[in-house]
């Protein structure tokens, strides 16, 4: 990508991730070649078992045993491999240098301590912090919009709500000032309007904090409004990558588009929605050649056997025949 | 309205609940007004707790309302003598968000579909598993799926299964709870086609509940917008979608983030957390979150009074008296 002129933070090299160590076990994901520079956003979509969620996961190597076994390819990150590291320099990464926050806030946050003891236990690992761990907690309340966090700290998890929740996982992910942030399907759980709040306060957050974010979502409309770079997966492998203006106007992978078309908007309503045909292929079925092409309007003769290569430049495509053609707005 | 399949007369539903030892009310629904005319679509918007759920169990007959009426073609439901209570049972068919839980594993297909069928007298066995073959033909299954069990499919195939059964005993009434939400994006538009044919070929008609404004334009022709168990705002969905009336109206349309990286930002984007319903707030339910309240939103609560569009919406901003 010749148009940054800084190293990438992290950079996936051929990553992939297999059912464990027999090389002709199905693969979850492969090929997997992905840059994050510092400070961007970059918007990771795709449907359910494409891979998405696997490929955050073997970023910070918090896969299963099973799949942790599978794991190839190199993640470079400040110049030394992610997936050689020991188990300390793992651990001093994690939750440091790379944060997480996931789609469930209840399954971060542990039900029977208060808030303030989940808070103060990622605080005390931070050397960097002054004043007192309470005043630190305090503040960390403060910088995700909650009301009263002097009250708040005392609280556990279920006298909170939902959206409460997820910004209190927000605060503890932050509180270490971390380079990257991976938010897997943060906002999936909340209702709209408390969608829409944590996602203006993650873009503030970002912006102050300086940090890159990787974030995982089913939904056009979040990655319009969050992110600068876009990354489609689908049946495990990177289809179609680019700036999200490109992503969103000339789509080059016909599943990019035929996906984009098949979201229905307020501003219009159509007799029937445009649609794909079939569903996304499981793991252990997954067909020849291109994997998009059983449910392709164009399928040729070469998609059905030959597996297309994902091809160089800031707009990338994993397709023999691309589009070239721009979509209209509506 | 006259004509109306499916109507709610001041319909409310008022839960007990102890908190820390003491007795509370909960209203779930107020004073909701609706009526849905036989081959059209009613979508009901809100987000969780503003009571869609409970609305949608007293319309299925499947919860008592506390007050006000539920009317089947006019008649009040309270009344229905156990035969006409079977006839609506036919006639009103629920699909609920989950097929993963609303499809019994250990039946067939098959018998999950002809399940409604049999309350119906004088069908035969013949007449059912030609029923249950078409129905499964009207959503793109094939009618040989009838003898695969639920776990041979996938969830968007589940969720077609669900839609067969519903229409298997030619109802008048779709109950569509999120039918779409658990579904993949693929999937969505292919479960949407299927539901708006369906509707053209049956003339059947539809309430469809759900948070998501941009699926409600597709469905809807009519919209309710609910908060804290009351109707905050009514209009076409046109009109509701583009320009809406009511401060939360306006706010759910700015939290449907278009899939537009060059959308304009909203104009009153949405501030704070929904009220406990337990503790609701005085006078208008929505001026705790409302950029727009002034005096009169947190003392009295704002009657319904007609929109530009022909629809009516809860705010006192469109008091006529407020101008002076």
């Amino acid at each position: 990508m010749a148009e940054h002129l800084t190293p990438p933070l992290l950079e996936m090299r051929n990553v992939g991730v297999r059912l464990g160590r027999d090389a002709n076990s199905p693969a979850l994901i492969e090929n997997i070649d992905l840059s994050i520079w510092p400070g961007e956003t970059v918007g990771l979509v795709g449907e359910s078992g494409s891979g998405k969620t696997t490929l955050g996961m073997a970023l910070v190597r918090l896969l299963p045993k099973l799949l942790e076994t599978g794991l190839s390819g190199e993640v470079i990150y400040e110049g030394r491999d992610v997936l050689k590291m020991g188990k300390a320099e793992l651990t001093r990464i994690r939750g440091g240098e790379i944060s997480m926050i996931l789609q469930d806030p209840m399954a971060s946050l542990n039900p029977i301590f208060t808030i303030g003891n989940q808070l103060r236990e990622g605080l005390r690992l931070n050397a960097t912090g002054t004043g007192s761990l309470e005043e630190r907690a305090i503040a960390a309340l403060e910088s995700v919009r909650i009301p009263s966090p002097k009250a708040r700290l005392d609280n556990h998890p279920h006298q909170m709500s939902g959206g409460m929740r997820q910004r209190v996982v927000g605060a503890i992910a932050l509180t270490r000032a971390p380079r990257l942030l991976i938010a897997d399907e943060p906002t999936t759980s909340l209702d709209v309007t408390i969608q829409y709040q944590f996602l203006d306060l993650l873009k503030d957050l970002q912006k102050r904090a300086g940090m890159a974010m990787l974030f995982i979502t089913h939904d056009f409309g979040v990655v319009a409004r969050m992110c600068d770079r876009v990354v489609v997966m689908y049946a495990g492998q990177i289809v179609e990558q680019g700036p999200v203006r490109d992503i969103f106007r000339r789509p080059r992978h016909w599943y990019t588009r035929a996906l984009l078309d098949s979201v229905p908007t307020v501003d219009y309503a159509p007799a029937r929605l445009p649609t794909i045909a079939g569903s996304p292929p499981t793991v252990a079925d997954r067909p020849a050649g291109c994997r998009f092409h059983p449910r392709c309007p164009n399928a040729q003769a070469k998609c059905r056997v030959q597996m297309p290569v994902l091809d160089q430049g800031s707009h990338a495509v994993r397709c023999w025949y691309p589009l070239d053609r721009e979509r209209s707005a509506a | 309205m006259t004509g109306a399949i499916l109507s709610a007369r001041n319909l409310g539903r008022v839960f007990s609940v102890r908190q820390r030892g003491r007795k509370q009310d909960l209203h779930a629904v107020s004073d909701l007004d609706m009526d849905l005319m036989p081959g059209k679509t009613l979508g009901v918007v809100g987000e969780s707790g503003c009571g869609k759920t409970t609305l949608n169990r007293m319309l299925l007959l499947l919860d008592t309302p506390t007050t006000g009426a539920v009317l089947f073609n006019g008649a009040d439901c309270a009344d229905l003598t156990p035969e006409a209570r079977q006839e609506f049972r036919r006639a009103v068919q629920p699909v609920f968000q989950n097929p993963f839980s609303s499809l019994d594993p250990r039946m067939r297909v098959g018998q999950i579909i002809a399940e409604p069928l049999s309350t119906i007298p004088g069908m035969t066995r013949q007449a059912i598993a030609l029923r249950v073959g078409e129905v499964l033909e009207a959503v793109g299954l094939k009618a040989t799926d009838a003898r695969r069990f639920p776990n041979e499919f996938s969830g968007g195939q589940r969720q077609r299964i669900a839609i067969a059964r519903a229409i298997a005993s030619k109802p008048k009434v779709l109950m569509l709870d999120e039918p779409v939400s658990s579904q993949d994006i693929s999937i969505r538009a292919q479960i949407l086609n299927i539901l708006k044919d369906l509707q053209d070929e049956y003339g059947l008609g539809c309430i469809f509940i759900s948070h998501d404004l941009a699926t409600v334009r597709f469905m809807a022709d009519d919209v309710i917008v609910m908060y804290l168990g009351r109707v905050v705002e009514r209009g076409t969905a046109r009109a509701i979608c583009t320009s809406p009336s009511h401060p939360y109206t306006k706010a759910l349309l700015a939290a449907a983030l278009p899939p537009d990286p060059d959308a304009p930002q909203a104009e009153l984007p949405p501030q704070g957390e929904i009220p406990s319903p337990l503790d609701p707030p005085p006078g208008c339910p929505y001026h705790t979150r409302c950029p727009l309240r002034f005096d009169r939103c947190d003392k009295e609560r704002p009657a319904m009074h007609p929109t530009p569009h022909g629809g009516a919406a809860a705010c006192h901003l469109l008091d006529p008296e407020n101008r002076a």
